[in-house]
């Protein structure tokens, strides 16, 4: 490895990169911010054609520091700068917000060659009180067999269509505002054989009730915010691998029940919001974040969150009898802001 | 978590696989840890680990690392892929966030190494196979790249510019949005 003769201490050499593979480069470059990898290929001719050869990373999500923001109008430019295939393709909701042909844009980037055999998709479109809610793009469905994670928001999804969407990869789907029917519903996540992430933003159209029976999925995650809520039930009917159910968002109405009806590893629950949304485990009842009757005990749940608005012994004991295995519970006090307590049984 | 039951645990812990590394010095691993490699997965599927299994493009000084590694995250068997940046797991976290904080604190600690150790490390992730490493690790070179210019990134990594001032001026033009 020493160059002939001199003595260029090994030492120096081990710090180069250009050490590495093409391929681990590649993999370097896919996993930068869209500009920063566009921007590798002025670093020497051994650089040159590693942005291209790497698969494209187009995320106008980076987090801060290293945000650097690229319009709307360059996303067209970028993809015809690269021939595929895609890894990433998350653009943030006021990329389609004001566009009145929101879905016909967004199926004009998706037809991208750049875009072929995409991982990961995540789009928003704006504006969910429209009705109809603009479908699915139909370019979408070119990436069904190699979708990992999908983020789809505000999008429709007419009866009928979603029987026929199948992702046999599918690992995370988040659903933000869409317009899905029960049976819809159901038709999708039947769709998805290894979905192991759920995550159900906010209103789901005329959808009033979700009914969960997966093999596969390990977390759920429903989030809903002050608004027309039409979600009533959401039942766990047989969800052998459920380890989380995460709740987010205030605007958790009496109405909504959620049961659980199978879910025998569920270890993190949280977090009951103070009022409002009932959770039932067979006989045991929770309305917001006090217990109604616990008549049936939860072993498996470990971890558990809850907010209250004063500290109370008798609210703690309650929820420990439920749970009895618990090991962490988690306490936030609404009024006073942002304070977490944490206390370790 | 809870992948492994009671039982398969057991058998796990009775298989040891003994490693050895370019410079001869021997490991012996759980066989839990030592599939965390896929290349080592599917030695031990062929049946073909009885005697030890050389890894001539590995040293002592690596494979001690990344057999901590793998130690780790064997026990921690949670994340597997380790799609690190993917939204919802992000909002997944926010409940039980200390469940993965001490795995990442080992992660960031792990990270704690010198440029050519950070190369090593990847080059053997690479090459055995072993998903989360590899990511993990080019994903601090990825961090480190991230918001510099090209001059600073040249300088960090010792890269020599060979472009003549007519291929940079083609690549800023068909790139135009990259270096805005």
């Amino acid at each position: 490895m020493v160059p002939g003769g001199g003595k260029k201490s090994r030492a120096e050499e081990d710090d180069h990169i250009s050490r590495l593979p093409d391929a681990i480069l590649e993999e370097i470059v896919s996993l930068l911010p869209t500009k920063d990898g566009g921007r590798t290929q002025i670093l020497s001719s051994r650089w040159r054609p590693i942005w291209r050869a790497a698969p494209l990373n187009l995320d106008i999500h980076h987090r801060r520091p290293f945000q650097r923001l690229i319009p709307a109008g360059e996303i067209s430019g970028i993809l015809s700068s690269h021939p595929g295939p895609g890894r990433r393709f998350r653009i943030p909701r006021d990329y389609l917000e004001h566009d009145d042909r929101a879905a016909a844009t967004l199926d004009g980037w998706l037809r991208s060659p750049a875009l072929d055999g995409l991982q990961e998709l995540e789009f928003h479109y704006g504006d969910w009180e429209k009705s109809p809610l603009p479908p699915l793009p139909a370019s979408a469905h070119r990436f069904s067999s190699t979708l990992r994670v999908a983020y789809l928001g505000a999008c429709g999804f007419p009866d009928g269509d979603a029987g026929a969407l199948h992702f046999p990869l599918l690992k995370q789907l988040s659903l933000m505002n869409v317009g899905i029917s029960e049976s819809s519903l159901q038709a999708l996540l039947g769709g998805c054989p290894v979905l192991q992430s759920l995550m159900i933003t906010s209103c789901i159209g005329c959808c009033t009730r979700i009914r969960i029976v997966s093999s596969t999925l390990r977390s759920i995650g429903v989030h809903i915010s002050w608004g027309g809520i039409k979600l009533r039930q959401l039942a766990i009917e047989d969800a052998p691998c459920l380890e989380r159910l995460l709740l987010f968002g205030q605007g958790f109405s009496k109405k909504l029940v959620i049961s659980v009806i199978s879910a025998p590893k569920l270890e993190i629950l949280g977090q009951l919001p103070f009022k409002g949304l009932r959770v039932e485990f067979g006989a045991t009842a929770i309305q917001g974040s006090s217990v109604l009757n616990s008549t049936m005990v939860v072993p498996s749940v470990k971890v558990l969150a809850l907010t209250q608005k004063d500290l109370s012994l008798d609210v703690v004991i309650d929820f420990m009898k439920c749970f009895p295995c618990l090991e962490k519970l988690y306490i936030k006090l609404t009024r006073m802001y942002n304070q977490v307590t944490k206390s370790t049984p | 978590m809870a992948s492994a039951g009671s039982g398969d645990e057991k058998a796990a812990a009775a298989a040891m696989i003994t490693l050895i590394s370019s410079d001869n010095e021997k490991f012996e691993v759980t066989e839990a840890t030592a599939t965390l490699s896929q290349t080592i997965r599917h030695m031990i599927e062929d049946g073909c680990t009885d005697g030890g299994v050389p890894l001539p493009n590995v040293t002592s000084k690596i494979l001690a690392r990344v057999i901590e590694y793998c130690k780790k995250h064997a026990t921690a068997a949670a994340g597997e892929e380790g799609s690190s940046s993917s939204f919802s797991d992000a909002a997944f976290l926010e409940v039980d966030r200390a469940f993965l904080e001490e795995l990442e604190e080992f992660d960031d600690a792990f990270l704690e190494v010198d440029r050519a150790t950070l190369f090593d490390l990847i080059l053997a992730a690479n090459y055995l196979d072993i998903k989360g490493l590899l990511n993990l690790t080019c994903q601090k070179v990825a961090d480190s790249v991230k918001g510099k210019t090209p001059e600073q990134i040249r300088e960090m990594y010792n890269i020599v510019n060979d472009l003549t001032p007519e291929e940079e001026a083609e690549i800023r033009r068909e790139t135009q949005w990259a270096f805005e």
